[in-house]
């Protein structure tokens, strides 16, 4: 098998499952109905996610959670300084959370599938968030004893936190986004003279 | 009642708890048990919850409201929360093998009325160091950080170690409220 033509069955296999999870939920959610809208056969499917519906599932989460954080990072990617890409990308998460309808369905129909998928897709994410607040880090100037790990680390930590609950912040007003991201966010880590 | 209900969890995790099993360690009947909660398990479960995190916010509450300063404060605070949740064996048993209960927990503005509970009870009580606006938002992100440093634990912090706490609240939490008191709030 050429492996360019499998990867390109399989993109295709996790959009039509997204597609579908959007279109029918995900109690409705068949091979059938993945196989009909991918315009494939079911035994094909099953040559490429032996798995089944369940690693079907697993890797479209991590498709829709790697395409968020993409996009969140093409929408700020004209920006310069890191309060700045901070402020817009979580004005920006809040715009797209609407985006993430696979993961809300299984947060509240199937937490106990989605588990182990969220940890695996979460550690590969974190890891990529990281080394991109890491990136951003080395451009700035940053306090006496900061360790950009550390400090990446914190920072991926309070994105996760605020995109997943508000709590008091209203995330579209970004006059009040960048209050919270320079008090909370980086106060501790910029030198900025203070 | 509640107090059998946590055991019972402690022990055998939340699924496995049947109400006959906090019937017995509360030595009381059945029928006791469906009079004091007529929603069954899923009430006895929720009241008991509740009443840990009333029991978590006292905890918590002495030392902020006793503290000379704010940094003492945020640290002997944030030291016993830490020390409450790591010593909470309900808690520790649902987060080894029941971790997908406390998922739709945490995500999808699911736990803004935990925070906004914990800025309620706790935010006045560090209002004599800074102003209310700035007092519910400190004790919302400490909040925060508690639970993500508890769901998702660090190798560099650790929240019942008082000496993480302390860099912790050097490090962040004090520049924050310095910065703070420039940023208007909205």
């Amino acid at each position: 098998m050429r492996p360019v033509a499998a990867t390109a069955v399989r993109d295709r296999v996790i959009d039509a499952v997204l597609v579908c999870v959007e279109r029918v939920g995900l109690g409705a959610l068949t091979l059938d109905e993945v196989a009909a809208e991918a315009g494939l056969g079911r035994a094909t499917i099953y040559r490429h996610f032996e798995g089944g519906r369940e690693q079907l599932i697993r890797e479209a989460v991590l498709r829709e959670l790697t395409s968020f954080w993409t996009a969140l990072a093409e929408d700020v990617a004209h920006l310069g300084d890191i309060e700045s890409r901070l402020v817009a990308g979580l004005v920006s998460a809040d715009r797209r959370l609407d985006e993430l309808h696979l993961l809300r369905k299984l947060v509240s129909a199937e937490p106990e599938e989605l588990l182990p998928t969220l940890f695996e897709s979460e550690s590969i994410l974190n890891v990529q968030l990281r080394s991109y607040v890491v990136e951003l880090l080395a451009r700035e100037q940053l306090r006496e004893g900061v360790d950009p790990e550390a400090a990446a680390d914190y920072l991926g930590r309070m994105l996760v936190m605020h995109i997943a609950s508000h709590g008091r912040w209203d995330l579209s007003d970004e006059e009040q986004v960048r209050r919270l991201v320079r008090t909370q966010f980086l106060a501790g880590i910029l030198d900025d003279g203070l | 009642m509640l107090d059998a209900a946590v055991v019972c969890i402690a022990r055998w995790g939340v699924a496995k708890t049947t109400l006959e099993d906090v019937a017995r360690e509360a030595r009381c009947s059945r029928a006791t048990v469906y009079r004091l909660f007529p929603g069954g398990k899923q009430l006895v479960l929720e009241s008991a919850a509740r009443r840990e995190i009333e029991r978590l916010l006292e905890v918590v509450g002495s030392p902020l409201a006793t503290a000379h300063s704010l940094e003492t404060a945020l640290v002997d605070a944030m030291v016993a929360a830490g020390g409450f949740l790591k010593r909470n064996a309900a808690l520790q048993t649902i987060i080894a093998h029941e971790p997908e209960l406390l998922l739709p927990v945490v995500s999808f503005d699911q736990l803004d009325p935990l925070l906004a509970a914990c800025a309620a009870a706790l935010g006045p009580l560090v209002e004599r160091f800074v102003d209310p606006t700035t007092a519910a938002e400190l004790i919302e992100w400490c909040a925060r950080l508690m639970i993500s440093y508890t769901s998702e634990p660090s190798e560099r912090v650790d929240l019942s170690r008082r000496q993480d706490v302390e860099r912790l609240v050097q490090r962040h939490l004090l520049p924050g409220v310095a910065v703070a008191a420039l940023v208007p709030s909205s």
